[in-house]
């Protein structure tokens, strides 16, 4: 029943878990001794018939017990929460790692409304989980155990009694817990279906409007309101037969436990405060067991979310162990050799031994239809995925032996879709490295700097999430700064696949050219402008290099490349 | 208030459900009362040793409520919930029938994926109004008005002791955690939306994080924001543990003070030794109809407010209903039409005049922002407009928003697939074509090929948002839509946006080609060879810029001639 992995986050706070489960347990205790102080009153007033005056001591007694449960109770729950803000804030810590640790390509393949949902409203389902379930679990346990300790002594039926039916409770609701799953399965997926269907036409309403037809699905939605009612309450009909069964043998077994000890003291093998005592003791010998029945939800919320957060975690990032350095004025040579790549849950590989290199100072542009593997290559020279087979070296030493981030600080990416990140224009230029004075100059050259200062605040205006929207062209003149700013030897670019605006265009075929002077370039283009800089263009077609040579040759040579463009000026 | 007397009003149509659930409930925490009474009766009696048969009424009353007890409370749970999903069944009907009737153009505004989700959400919500709040509340009244009569007869000084447990533990103790917990909810919930922010800027960002080793200061900034969050929380926490420690006592007190008080009695000679037992007893166990009281606010806040944002919706303008008129003919023509969005700076169509007549091939051209699209949406009455808009020399504000949609077809970028088979989301467009209209629509649009490739043809379920289909597919169906139509206008609202230029200019040439006797207007930011249409129309900032054949604009080599060489250089 306890999730393993959710077990081991609580390891290093183990202290705080067995004072919760402790607390839990004096609760109990504290209780058998109020129900026996009780139990003392009224038998020394009803049959002893003493006064109020002589039973002063006991409710004395009766108001510590009552007041050490309640700060017992409140500490209880104080250790609870404390234990669960840090359990949560270890995995939070865990996942964020984890998150910046793995590659932006593994990143791609998680769903990022569910991860964010993960992190802050997941995570919280886990303190229900430490607070409420994992405690209740224990005491469950132990304070009916410490109760049976009581009655055991006094009376071995009822005794017998109370553990045959806490016995049988569990194996009856992990019977008709079994049963229900199975039973359930088909009609949750149902109504998930059902609920699916209703969102589906709410979300195409306009289509349904706009063909008139909108309003007979008015019937639709009625019928499968009523059906979703008719399927719910199947489900809930057996869901709630397990908290039946519970409910059922605890009031039994106190009925049970009544009647027996009532029939003893009747014929005399019992004493009053015995039977009392024992009656009182009875509901509380049920209340863990019905309290964690409560905590049942918030237990199997605790554990979907622990088995999602390991999902996230399973995901292994690239290791890096390169340690060879580059030195920083040295110009950069790469060379693929026979370099191969699947990615993961495809059965087709993206690349098939493709093999090339790039001089120092060259500048080679990749050009191919979407999907033919441009992208793929940008990536490994990035070092976001690593080949499945082949060779990549650069200036004569194999990738994976340098060191990773100085690698990275060696070149410059300009991304086909440019992130902003929340912050000023200023911050996402520097991105927290280059000193401020140079990146004006950048901004000049990246054509931004005159877009910048039209703004009401310059270089300080808000950006990203929440901040001023900023057109396409506006958007990859800033990562153009960037790039500029960082005065690497090697520049990777993935041009925008489709047109920007007419100023954003004339400023781009100028400013890469600036760029790339000087520079290695490894670039993925998609205007003839930028691959008539190129040195070398190499044509991808389905993961294979099939042409490649200077732009004039190749356009020459009536081979794919040519046959590219021409098919691109029929289409307009 | 208002949201709260809505709710109530609801609750009508199930009333007898309701009232059945509430009386289980009484009786379940009543079988409860007459459990532990009847018990500590039997037990007391017992102790006396009277004869057998006086305790056998007794002895069956406690075996008969152990059982009891379950069974009702698992009908009260069975009932109660059977009459909320009634309700529920109820609010979503009003809602889906609320939406429909709404304008066209506040549907966008609704109707996408997130705020959709929340509204179906609070929907959901509303269940704990029924089952949590008012059924609760109902019941832990209706037990209390039975228990505090009977205490009344005995002793005014229990009855007082009784109240005051009721009053201070079920209504002022969960009211002062549920307005502590919403006082330190804003801070907490503010970290939460930094959090967030922080996280999906990280996540879309990530290329840009790693290629620029982006890492430690995002790391800092979360780590940060989530050490803060965890503090706030811890200080929510310190309070419930207080409040949970004092919720104990309350309790636990009041069986301590009205033993106190029963004793006194006792003492007294007003009641007998059984008595005692007995009322000691029912008190003690009537005090679980206030436990779900704890939760009360919590739910009451979070239903309400939730039937608040379903009233706004429910109670928007409904689309006006018009007269109907027979259309003459279907000669388009704009006059002076403008259209500014509310928050935004610029008009988004700036006074636009030109004519369609019927039958004429129109292209609206222009960079992304130029107002091509607000164009298609105003002749569609989704968005309002000032100036005028004749079809058939009739505003198109005096026909029913229905009537004019009849006349228009429209093909747009963000073709909506409903979650079934490809006949189903064609038949759609007419739902009484012959299979030979059907086969020909989908010949028309060019998907008649890649239909025949499929195992199941028309059978195929396309999944959600027909996701299961290409780009290029999508739009061949929605063609194929348009042609079953077959209305006298034809929009065509840059039917090839997303696809690749291959693609584009296949889904382009058979959205052209096939075009019959019908007006076509084309917005399209695509400059392929519009040299099919009679008229191509620059928009450049809701401005009308250029105007005239492909041919007269090259040879004019001003914006559209520009646009087409950057397309040019395009691969």
């Amino acid at each position: 029943m306890m999730n393993r992995q959710l077990a081991c986050e609580v390891k290093p706070h183990i202290g705080l878990f067995l004072l919760t489960v402790a607390g839990g347990i004096a609760g109990g205790i504290l209780a058998v001794l109020q129900a026996n102080e009780i139990t003392l009153i009224l038998e020394k007033t009803i049959f002893d018939k003493q006064g109020l005056t002589k039973v002063q001591s006991l409710f004395l007694m009766l108001a510590l017990i009552i007041f050490c449960r309640a700060v017992g109770a409140g500490l209880t729950s104080l250790v609870a929460h404390k234990l669960a803000q840090k359990i949560k804030l270890t995995v939070r810590l865990r996942l964020i790692d984890h998150l910046l640790a793995i590659s932006p390509v593994q990143m791609v393949e998680l769903e990022a409304g569910a991860v964010l949902a993960l992190v802050t409203e997941g995570v919280e389902q886990v303190e229900q989980y430490f607070t409420r379930y994992l405690p209740q679990l224990g005491m469950a346990v132990i304070v009916p155990l410490v109760i049976l300790c009581f009655v055991f002594p006094i009376d071995l039926v009822s005794a017998g009694l109370l553990l045959g039916t806490a016995c049988i409770i569990p194996f009856f609701m992990a019977l008709i817990g079994h049963a229900a799953e199975r039973m359930n399965q088909t009609q949750w997926e149902r109504l998930s279906h059902l609920s699916a269907h209703f969102f589906d036409i709410v979300q195409g309403l306009t289509t349904l409007k706009l063909f008139g037809r909108s309003k007979e699905q008015t019937a639709v939605i009625d019928r499968m309101a009523s059906e979703f009612r008719v399927l719910t309450m199947r489900v809930l009909r057996v869901a709630f037969l397990s908290a039946f069964v519970l409910e059922l043998f605890s009031t039994i077994g106190t009925a049970l436990v009544a009647v027996t000890i009532g029939l003893k003291l009747l014929y005399g093998t019992m004493t009053f405060y015995q039977a009392f005592f024992i009656l009182l003791l009875a509901p509380e010998f049920y209340l863990p067991l019905r309290l964690l029945g409560s905590y049942f939800h918030a237990g199997m919320a605790g554990t979907a979310v622990i088995g999602k957060i390991q999902q996230v975690l399973d995901i292994v990032p690239p290791v890096r162990q390169g340690s060879t350095g580059i030195s920083a004025g040295q110009q950069i040579g790469i060379t693929f050799s026979n370099v191969e790549f699947a990615y993961a849950n495809t059965a087709v590989k993206t690349l098939h031994g493709v093999t090339f290199s790039i001089a120092p100072g060259e500048k080679v542009a990749l050009v191919g239809e979407s999907g033919s593997g441009k992208s793929t290559v940008a990536k490994l020279a990035l070092g976001f995925i690593k080949a499945s087979g082949g060779s990549i070296m650069v200036n004569g030493k194999p990738l994976e032996e340098i060191n990773y981030g100085e690698w990275l600080t060696r070149l410059a990416y300009v991304p086909q879709q440019p992130h902003l990140f929340r912050g000023t224009i200023a911050e996402n230029i520097c991105l927290g490295q280059a000193p401020q004075g140079e990146m004006v100059a950048a901004a000049k050259a990246a054509g931004a700097h005159d877009f910048i200062c039209a703004l009401p605040k310059g270089y300080d205006t808000v950006v990203g999430e929440g901040g001023r929207m900023l057109s396409g062209g506006e958007r990859q003149r800033l990562s153009l700064a960037r790039a500029f700013l960082r005065s690497a030897p090697l520049l990777i670019l993935d041009e925008p696949a489709s047109a920007l605006d007419p100023a954003s265009e004339e400023f781009l075929a100028h400013t890469l050219k600036k760029l790339m002077e000087g520079r290695t370039v490894l670039m993925i283009a998609h205007r003839l402008s930028t691959v008539a800089q190129a040195d070398k263009v190499l044509f991808f077609s389905k993961g294979h290099i099939v042409e490649s040579g200077s732009p004039k040759e190749l356009l020459q040579k009536h081979g794919f490349y040519a046959k590219l463009i021409k098919t691109y000026r029929g289409a307009l | 208030m208002k949201n709260f007397i809505w709710l109530i009003s609801l609750m009508k149509a199930a009333v007898f459900t309701i009232g059945m659930g509430i009386f289980l409930g009484c009786l379940s925490i009543g079988s409860n009362i007459g459990l532990m009474a009847t018990a500590g009766w039997l037990i007391t009696t017992a102790a006396f040793h009277p004869p057998l048969y006086e305790l056998s009424v007794a002895i069956a009353g406690v075996r008969f409520f152990g059982i009891a007890r379950a069974c009702l409370r698992y009908g009260e749970r069975y009932i109660s919930h059977d009459a909320t999903f009634q309700l529920l069944a109820r609010i979503r009907t009003l809602f889906y029938e609320a939406i429909e009737k709404m304008p066209a153009g506040k549907l966008e505004k609704y109707c996408s994926g997130a705020l959709l989700e929340r509204m179906i959400g609070d929907i959901e919500t509303l269940q704990y109004f029924f089952l949590r709040v008012a059924a609760p509340l109902v019941i832990a009244l209706i037990i209390a008005i039975f228990v505090g009569s009977y205490v009344y007869t005995i002793s005014s000084q229990l009855l007082f002791c009784f109240v005051a447990t009721l009053v201070i533990g079920g209504g002022v103790l969960p009211f002062i955690i549920y307005s502590w917990q919403q006082r330190k909810a804003k801070p907490v919930n503010t970290l939460r939306e930094a959090l967030k922010t922080e996280l999906t800027d990280m996540m879309a960002g990530s290329e840009e994080r790693a290629a620029f080793q982006l890492g430690s200061s995002a790391r800092k900034k979360t780590n940060c924001l989530c050490c803060n969050l965890g503090k706030e929380q811890e200080s929510i926490a310190a309070v419930s543990a207080i409040l949970e420690g004092l919720s104990t006592f309350i309790l636990q007190f009041a069986s301590c003070a009205t033993l106190l008080i029963l004793i006194s009695l006792l003492e007294k000679g007003n009641i007998t030794g059984i008595e005692a037992v007995v009322i000691f007893l029912v008190l003690t166990s009537s005090l679980e109809s206030i436990a779900p009281l704890f939760m009360l606010p919590h739910f009451w806040q979070g239903s309400v407010a939730a039937a608040g944002r379903i009233q706004t919706m429910l109670a928007q303008r409904a689309e006006t209903k018009k007269a109907g008129f027979a259309i003459k003919n279907y000669d388009l023509a704009f006059r002076e039409v403008s259209v500014k969005y509310d928050k935004a700076e610029l008009a988004a169509l700036d006074g636009l005049s030109f004519n369609v007549p019927f039958g004429r091939k129109v292209a609206i051209v222009g960079a992304s922002g130029a107002g091509k699209t607000t164009l298609a949406k105003a002749l569609l009455s989704l968005v309002s407009y000032d100036g005028s808009i004749m079809l058939g020399g009739r505003e198109i504000r005096s026909y029913s928003p229905e009537l004019t949609r009849e006349f228009i077809s429209v093909v747009s970028q963000d073709t909506y697939l409903f979650s079934a088979t490809i006949e189903e989301n064609i038949r759609l467009a007419r739902p009484a074509a012959t299979k030979q209209e059907l086969a020909s629509a989908l010949e028309a649009a060019g998907a008649k090929k890649f239909i025949s490739h499929f195992e199941k043809k028309m059978e195929t379920c396309v999944g959600q948002y027909g996701r299961s289909l290409s780009g290029g597919q999508r739009q061949r169906l929605a063609l194929a839509r348009a042609h079953l139509k077959n209305a006298p206008i034809l929009i065509l609202d840059e039917p090839t946006a997303g696809l690749d230029a291959v693609t584009a200019h296949a889904v382009m040439s058979s959205a052209l080609q096939s075009t019959k006797q019908q007006t076509v207007l084309l917005i399209t930011h695509w400059l392929c060879d519009l040299s099919v249409m009679d008229k191509i129309i620059v928009l450049e900032r809701g401005k009308i810029v250029e105007q005239g054949t492909q041919e007269e604009l090259l040879t004019k080599q001003g914006s559209f001639y520009r646009m087409q060489q950057i397309q040019r250089n395009m691969i």
